[in-house]
């Protein structure tokens, strides 16, 4: 065993690792979350860490002396310094739909985010919130998509010890929203997508990995507490639709009341992965694309989640770019909104022209933050993944675009956006500006509906069964709308 | 200008119909087909690569002509058989079993066509063994694999073991892409090449007919 010591901030604390281990590993084990959006395959380089001294073998420190985590292997006693990620900035609601309180007891929802977990705690009788919790999605540790989590279950143990880490985190954010209240839950109500779900139930996502895409389990499941040693009497994971369309989507239809709307209504959850639903003439459809990494901050170089310190607000003024940070806090990286306002402010001086080109070879927002041209092109990729996915639902219905009532922007990035920018960048229709409304994690929104009310939780079951998916890669317009999408015009 | 640099300009600027016309006119005006073909479209192709590599441009744009390039194609190909002028050689690509993605797979197909080389595409979610019944039938030079996921990425071993049990390993040159797929990765395969964009794979590629 080597004797690792780990600064962060102030705190420094001393672990045991085996020689040969990743640090990221190490790290991970001892709640010391680094992004590694890769899955550790050493090519997003989000998980540096400063080697002050000793050695590792696997990685040779730069000039500045970071070295990747993923990649250095423990060779004996070192000491690094690591800033954990910390998740902040649970949205607030803007949902119609509401919820009698009929159950018994305290009650939490958790919504298992690929990059964030966000609970909510609840009186079921009255409704009544008590507390917000959330945290960053632990099994990060195995990349920062689901594909990656996917991937890493090749070795069964991974299932397990991807389940032990949300298990751990989401008992650790239930005792949290108690706050020593000394209580269990009557029930924890479970929403994410069909591989976190999987996941969190320990069961192996592998067939989700590829063609012909085929989950083992969609329909609603209960434990009880005991067998997820979760201080709750029972565990409900939410009905899923397919195996992109999982039960957070459900949530989101449930939360927005999606059914009992008389108009079209599109609505976009624009996570790590781009989920959208469509709502028309009595018929729900729904497509998920590969959209999100960009917009959460994953390929850009100085991107980041919704964390500190994140740009969520550009603004071109005459004394040059106006920045707001997430907690007010110095600039250190780019959010997905953040980087939606300064696509839009560089369209608008011309210094992006309407292929994507960059007049220069970066743009300054901070002396350390910047975009390059390679982040413009990652962001036209999921810009196009998100229109071909809109312009393939209406297309299915039958839809022209000037016939779409509203557009429902939820999750992460939907709550900070600026649908101006948006409609500028093109990652909306730019006619759907003023349709357009931002409505927050509506996944974790109808899960504390499906918490209060069991009307609400029979609705979920109906929701899935009646949604129907569309299948974008065998659409043969998509790969021309993806082009088209691509460009800013 | 001259006719070559205009017709080159044309397909670098995507222009597939005027692209069309102006290839239809110079064939009746007696221009050899492998002319235009050798001297104006793969130059300009290329031309349209090297941009690509240097992130002037980007996938829509080439994908556009890439297009014209088919367009033009389409013209030439029966003159020049007629001609019997023989294409440079076969290549067979495909997107791995287990994926569906194939918007990166076809604008690697067409860069490569644009060099000259006859491309035999077997689709998506392609498993091994007809990989190894294409490259029985048509004897390319080489065979491209592309994977978008990373849990798809792993077929891509499959198909050399596939070629290695059928004993046609050592008649092809099997070149690997895909987000995903990195260097270190083709080399634990045992691929020959792996290429980060369409422009070099098409030119890797090409080099293998030389």
């Amino acid at each position: 065993m080597a004797k690792i010591t780990v600064r962060s901030g102030t705190q420094t604390r001393t672990l045991q690792g085996a020689q040969g281990e990743t640090l990221l590993r190490l790290l991970t084990r001892h709640g010391v979350f680094l992004p590694a959006r890769c899955g550790g395959r050493g090519t997003c380089k989000k998980c540096r860490v400063k080697l002050l001294s000793g050695s590792v073998e696997g990685a040779s420190p730069d000039e500045e002396g970071f070295i990747l985590a993923c990649r250095a292997r423990i060779a004996g006693d070192c000491t690094i310094e690591a800033e954990s990620e910390r998740g902040t900035g649970l949205e607030d609601f803007c949902f119609a739909r509401r919820a009698q309180g009929r159950g018994e007891g305290l009650g939490a929802a958790l919504d298992l985010g690929t990059t964030t977990l966000a609970l909510l705690l609840a009186d079921r009788s009255s409704g009544k919130v008590l507390a917000k919790e959330s945290c960053l999605n632990p099994e990060a540790a195995f990349g920062s998509d689901v594909l990656s989590r996917i991937k890493a279950c090749e070795d069964k143990k991974a299932v397990f010890e991807q389940q032990a880490l949300v298990l751990v985190k989401t008992r650790e954010l239930i005792e949290r929203a108690l706050a020593g209240r000394n209580e269990t839950l009557t029930r924890l109500v479970v929403t994410g997508n069909p591989t976190m779900l999987h996941l969190f139930a320990g069961v192996d996502p592998t067939p989700i990995g590829s063609a012909p895409f085929t989950p083992v389990f969609l329909q609603e499941r209960v434990f009880a507490g005991s067998e997820l040693a979760l201080p709750a009497n029972e565990v409900l994971l939410l009905p899923s639709v397919s195996s992109y369309i999982g039960a957070d989507v459900t949530a989101d239809i449930l939360a927005a009341d999606l059914c009992s709307s008389k108009e079209n209504v599109l609505l976009a959850d624009l996570g790590t992965n781009g989920e959208m639903v469509l709502f028309s003439d009595g018929n729900l459809y729904a497509a998920s694309t590969a959209a999100g990494p960009a917009l959460e901050g994953a390929c850009i170089e100085c991107g980041t989640g919704g964390v500190e310190g994140a740009i969520s607000r550009v603004r071109q003024t005459e004394q040059g770019f106006a920045l707001e940070t997430i907690g007010g806090a110095p600039p250190k990286g780019i959010a997905g909104s953040g980087l939606v306002d300064a696509v839009a402010c560089l369209l608008r001086s011309g210094e992006l022209d309407e292929t994507g080109r960059l007049a220069k070879e970066r743009v300054f927002f901070s002396p350390d933050v910047y975009l390059t041209q390679g982040d413009i092109r990652a962001f036209q990729l999921a810009k196009g993944a998100i229109r071909a996915g809109m312009r393939a639902l209406l297309r299915h219905a039958g839809l022209r675009e000037e016939e779409l009532s509203r557009l429902l922007i939820a999750g992460g990035l939907g709550y900070h956006i600026d649908r101006a920018s948006a409609a500028t960048t093109g990652l909306i229709p730019p006619a759907w500006e003023t349709r357009t409304h931002a409505v927050g994690n509506g996944s974790l929104y109808g899960g504390y509906l499906a918490l209060l009310d069991e009307g609400c939780r029979a609705e979920c079951g109906k929701i899935a069964a009646r949604c129907k998916t569309l299948d974008l890669a065998a659409d043969p317009a998509f790969s021309d709308d993806f082009m088209d999408g691509m460009l800013f015009e | 200008m001259n006719k070559f640099d205009e017709i080159s300009a044309l397909l670098q600027k995507g222009k597939a119909r005027d692209l069309s016309a102006l290839v239809q006119a110079e064939l009746n005006e007696g221009t050899s087909a492998n002319d235009i073909l050798t001297k104006a479209l793969i130059p300009g192709m290329s031309a349209v690569g090297e941009r690509f590599k240097k992130d002037e441009i980007f996938v829509p744009e080439v994908l556009i002509t890439a297009r014209a390039m088919n367009a033009a194609l389409k013209i030439l190909r029966p003159v020049l058989a007629q001609a019997g002028v023989e294409p440079v050689g076969t290549a067979v690509i495909c997107t791995v079993k287990g994926d569906l993605h194939d918007i990166g797979k076809n604008l690697v197909k067409m860069m490569i066509e644009g060099t000259g080389v006859q491309v035999v595409d077997l689709g998506v979610d392609c498993p091994a063994e007809r990989v190894v019944e294409a490259v029985k039938e048509h004897h390319p030079r080489v065979v491209c694999l592309s994977a978008l996921l990373t849990t798809t990425m792993v077929h891509q071993k499959d198909v050399i073991d596939a070629l290695k049990e059928a004993g046609l390993r050592e008649s092809v040159k099997v070149m690997v892409g895909g987000a995903p797929v990195t260097q270190a990765f083709a080399d634990e395969i045992g691929a020959d090449a792996y290429t980060p964009d369409a422009a070099t794979a098409a030119e890797v590629c090409r080099a293998y007919f030389d």
